[in-house]
């Protein structure tokens, strides 16, 4: 009697290359089963359709990952390599002439170098003070879990409305922080914190600070509450001051999960749109254009999608090279760990 | 006809064999334990006995039945699992019934069922709470009705007393010891403790790296190991082992001897081998007796409670020789001593 | 014991100050008068109801919160019927291809950006352009490997041996899922449930392209164009905001058990 695989906990490992095949043959075999038995054979029915919805369990999915991820890749692309606007897409084929104009266009360029630094660096910042948070409210221990459902607020804000709030505190007329500078005499006349270059950038990275933090707050949490017990105490009773034990037992044991948290905090990162759309639309001029940014302004206000589409391309590519090494990393600590 | 029949079952993951061609039957109404150190296969056994595990080669017969195309549910057997398993969210009650649920029993029918379960093995008062609010060997009990609640034609049992204390162990092994009594069921127990091998089987079956060893009752496996595999799992102490060539016993490369079956003398007794005691174990009814050889070989001695040997003292072992048990390179048992068995000499 | 002054209940309290801050801050200008907003301080000096009667009479709020709350409720609705029979079913069924997860999660990767132009056309060509229905849906599918990443470890501790168990006593897939695992797991649902819901009703990118009415624009948006509105005063805008801000606060505080341990358990595991 021929085995099949059918049972839920068997193979864990049964996905590989020949898959299609098997299951085609697993198909057949259940339905000759259920066809030859002399009489009605209800249970080989029974199983032959259990098997048949299989892939209903996963279709969902399947197509949401379609319509989200492989459909648009593949849309772009044959954009990219058309002539389009908004209204009339695919007119002509134009061959590379989209990516040719997209890195030739200085401005362009320079907003990936602008996307990839604030990306890497508000990431590392907000790892840090995220950890920071985590370590304090940590050792409060009782009370941190309260107040760490507290931080969750900034997080459920939408980014929207913090951009407005950040932009109301920051504005130059009537705002709270040059009435406060204004008031102990630290300035004397208004600072208009979004209309230069660096001061524009470092309100963008507050405000998203500000909504970030607590959520790599609360993942550094959980990586801490993971940590062995007792061998905090182990290295107290060794001599260990609290920046050894900080620097010498919980970072090495945490850096696994740390090395996840900023990457999961670089992909958002790359996300960033809402907070620069409300404060400072991409300007004073270019300054905080970032590409998400740009391409949404070149489709959608511009309508030249097609030299959109190469230039998301290239962002997306981007990312990919960016991001890679810090999996690697992840994957690294991990394994060493194991 | 038998309960369960296996024949060249085996099992891979990926290119590992871990159930190498197990070939097996049990009777109707037997207690068989299947007893094995870890990773020896015996669960992954079980698991394919009960359709949680595919086979890679190999048949299996339920009263007469091939099951290996038969989802779990419809083998018709029951299991106990080592971690009991119980649905944390349903209670007593309908953890016992669950399968009769799904089943689609009526439900007069399947309170009838469920109280009958419960009051086997005592648990009448407990129906209404939830897994979370019993104690471990409460939760051992629910586990146990559950499986009884369907009727079943076998009884699985993985480990189920590993994560008891050791007072409540035996109190629960000799509580399977009567239901099975009670019962008349036929049960496949698996277990890596020698003392429940050797206390609940009608017959144990002892495996080792995916094959089994040797299937037969206790007391065979105990006084007629196959193998020095079995001989060394089986017993408390282990058995003495020496080489056979230091023993002049020509013919078998390892021999054993019991620690019970050992005989102690004083060293200015002749014969036997000289030995000095190490250090000497109470326990009460009974002495271990450690000693070391003048080869520097360790061995123990069970000696009754009262016997004079102290720490220090020099001695002379020796046995009878039909107390010796003879291996061959391969570890298998030799037949008894060719001068008793002059029939084998030719 | 002698109790010592603790250094770090100071610098827990000026964090939580920090994280307040703007909050409180847009609170207090919403209840201010046009001239007081000017002095640039804290609190108001005189109170005013003001600015949340205009707020709500510059701009259809009221049609922007239905429409929001409509949008999130059903596409985390969408998202979770989606994603947990999917995760089940690789995880623990073990069905499938076992690379989906991977696939799934790496899909999260790429910014919301990406798929702006692609899905414009998709709906446009699928009549869903300007609808709550097109929104619904394009959120439902978005946020799926979120959905797939919370849910993951939730699924991944239910002990195999309860489902081996149910399989005995004869418990098909869909009868053990929702049986058994649904209700052990239903922290773990309810968190990635909120979650979800929570991220499309902020949602701001997608619903500023696939929406141009006040019919069907959702609060983000409909705030984001308020904000640029020269006529609009602090206040009202500050209004306004907190009018979107509400019904999140509200649920993150009365669900936030949830919401921590979800957050907390998924990721780094």
């Amino acid at each position: 009697m021929p085995m099949r695989e059918r049972h839920a906990f068997s193979s864990p490992r049964d996905a590989g290359e020949g898959f299609i095949l098997k299951e085609t043959t697993m198909a057949l075999g259940y339905a000759a089963d259920a066809l030859t038995t002399p009489e009605f054979d209800a249970d080989g029915f029974r199983r032959l359709g259990r098997f048949l919805l299989r892939p209903l369990w996963l279709a969902p999915v399947a197509c949401a990952l379609i319509v989200t991820t492989l459909y648009p890749f593949v849309f772009l692309v044959a954009l990219s390599l058309s002539k389009s606007s908004l209204g009339k897409p695919f007119r002509a084929f134009a061959g590379l002439k989209n990516y040719a104009l997209a890195l030739g266009d200085g401005e362009f360029i320079a907003s990936l170098l602008r996307t990839v630094a604030y990306a890497l660096l508000s990431s590392a910042i907000q790892v840090a003070a995220g950890l920071a948070l985590a370590l304090l409210l940590f050792t409060l221990l009782k009370g941190g879990r309260f107040l760490l459902s507290l931080f969750l607020l900034p997080l459920m804000t939408p980014p929207v409305m913090v951009g407005v709030a950040w932009k109301l505190i920051l504005a130059p007329a009537g705002g709270l922080l040059n009435g406060t500078l204004l008031r102990l005499g630290l300035v004397d006349e208004p600072v208009s914190f979004l209309g230069s270059a660096a001061l524009a950038w470092a309100s963008i990275a507050l405000a998203d600070l500000w909504q970030w933090t607590p959520f790599v707050a609360i993942l550094c949490f959980a990586a801490l509450s993971s940590l062995p017990e007792g061998v905090d105490d182990a290295a107290r009773l060794d001599g260990a001051g609290p920046f050894e034990r900080f620097w010498y037992i919980t970072l090495p044991l945490i850096a696994a999960p740390l090395a996840a948290i900023f990457l999961i905090k670089l992909i958002f990162a790359f996300k960033l749109f809402d907070l620069t759309y409300i404060l400072t639309y991409g300007g004073p001029g270019f300054a905080t254009t970032t590409t998400g940014f740009s391409i949404f302004r070149l489709s959608m206000q511009q309508f030249e999608v097609a030299r959109a589409a190469a230039e998301t391309l290239i962002f997306a590519a981007l990312i990919g090279l960016v991001t890679l090494p810090v999996v690697r990393l992840h994957r690294a600590l991990e394994r060493r760990e194991a | 006809m038998s309960a369960i029949s296996l024949s060249g079952l085996a099992k891979s993951y990926r290119d590992v064999p871990v159930v190498k061609g197990v070939d097996l039957d049990i009777a109707e109404g037997e207690f068989v334990v299947l007893v094995g150190p870890s990773g020896c296969g015996k669960s992954t056994l079980l698991k394919m006995i009960a359709g949680l595990e595919e086979l890679s080669a190999g048949d299996i017969r339920i009263a007469g039945r091939s099951v290996v195309d038969l989802a779990p549910a419809e083998r018709e057997l029951a299991m106990v699992f080592q971690s009991y398993a119980l649905y944390p969210h349903m209670t007593v009650a309908g953890n016992i019934g669950f399968a009769l649920r799904i089943a689609g029993l009526p439900r007069a029918e399947i309170d009838r069922r469920v109280r009958a379960a419960a009051a086997t093995v005592k648990l009448e008062g407990l129906l209404d709470r939830y897994p979370r609010a019993l104690s471990g060997g409460q939760r051992q009990r629910v586990a146990i009705a559950r499986a009884l609640a369907r009727q079943p034609k076998v009884l699985l049992f993985d480990e189920p007393l590993s994560n008891l204390d050791a007072a409540l162990r035996q109190e629960t092994r000799v509580e399977i010891a009567r239901l099975h009594k009670a019962l008349k069921a036929t049960i496949l127990y698996v277990t890596h403790d020698q003392v429940e091998a050797m206390t609940l089987a009608d017959r144990i079956v002892l495996m080792n790296n995916g094959r089994i060893e040797q299937a037969g009752t206790p007391l065979d496996l105990y006084e007629r190991p196959a193998t020095l595999f079995v001989a060394r799992f089986l017993g408390t102490p282990a058995i003495n082992l020496f080489g056979a060539a230091r023993m002049g016993l020509p013919g078998a490369a390892t021999v054993g001897i019991r620690p019970e079956h050992l005989l102690l003398e004083d060293a200015t007794h002749p014969g036997g081998l000289a030995a000095r005691v190490e250090f000497v174990e109470e326990l009460g009814d009974v002495r271990l007796i450690h000693l070391l050889t003048e080869a520097d070989e360790k061995i123990v001695a069970k000696q009754p409670a009262g016997s004079p040997w102290q720490a220090g003292q020099s001695v002379r072992v020796s046995w009878r020789t039909e107390h010796l048990h003879r291996f061959d390179l391969a570890g298998q048992r030799l037949d008894d001593a060719p001068e008793q068995r002059p029939e084998k000499a030719a | 014991m002698r109790r010592r002054f603790d250094h770090r209940l100071p610098l827990a309290a000026i964090a939580l100050a920090f994280f307040a801050l703007p909050i409180l801050y847009l609170a207090s200008l919403s209840f201010k008068t046009k001239d007081d907003v000017l002095s640039g301080a804290f609190l108001p000096g005189t109170v005013t109801l003001a600015n949340w009667a205009q707020a709500f009479e510059a701009a259809p709020l009221s049609t922007f919160t239905v429409n929001s709350v409509t949008v999130a409720l059903l596409s985390g609705l969408l998202t979770v019927l989606i994603t947990v029979p999917a995760a089940y079913a690789v995880l623990r069924l073990r069905y499938g291809w076992q690379r989906l997860s991977d696939v799934t999660l790496s899909s999260f990767m790429a910014p919301p950006i990406v798929a702006i132009i692609p899905l414009f056309y998709l709906l446009k060509g699928a009549g869903l352009l300007n609808t709550v229905a097109g929104l619904v849906l394009v959120y439902g599918m978005v946020n799926v490997p979120v959905a797939y990443w919370l849910i993951t470890p939730f699924l991944r501790r239910v002990p195999v041996e309860l489902e081996q168990a149910a399989e005995l006593d004869g418990a098909g897939p869909l009868r053990r899922l929702v049986s058994i695992v649904l209700p052990l797991i239903a922290p773990g649902l309810a968190a990635t449930g909120l979650i979800v819901t929570i991220l499309a009703y902020n949602e701001f990118l997608f619903a500023s392209v696939f929406t141009f009415g006040n019919e069907t624009r959702t609060l983000p948006v409909g705030i984001s164009l308020f904000q640029g509105d020269r006529l609009v005063n602090f206040g009202q805008m500050a209004a306004a905001s907190l009018t979107g801000i509400v019904p999140v606060y509200l649920v993150a505080l009365f669900l936030q058990r949830f919401l921590v341990q979800g957050l907390a358990h998924g990721g780094i595991k």
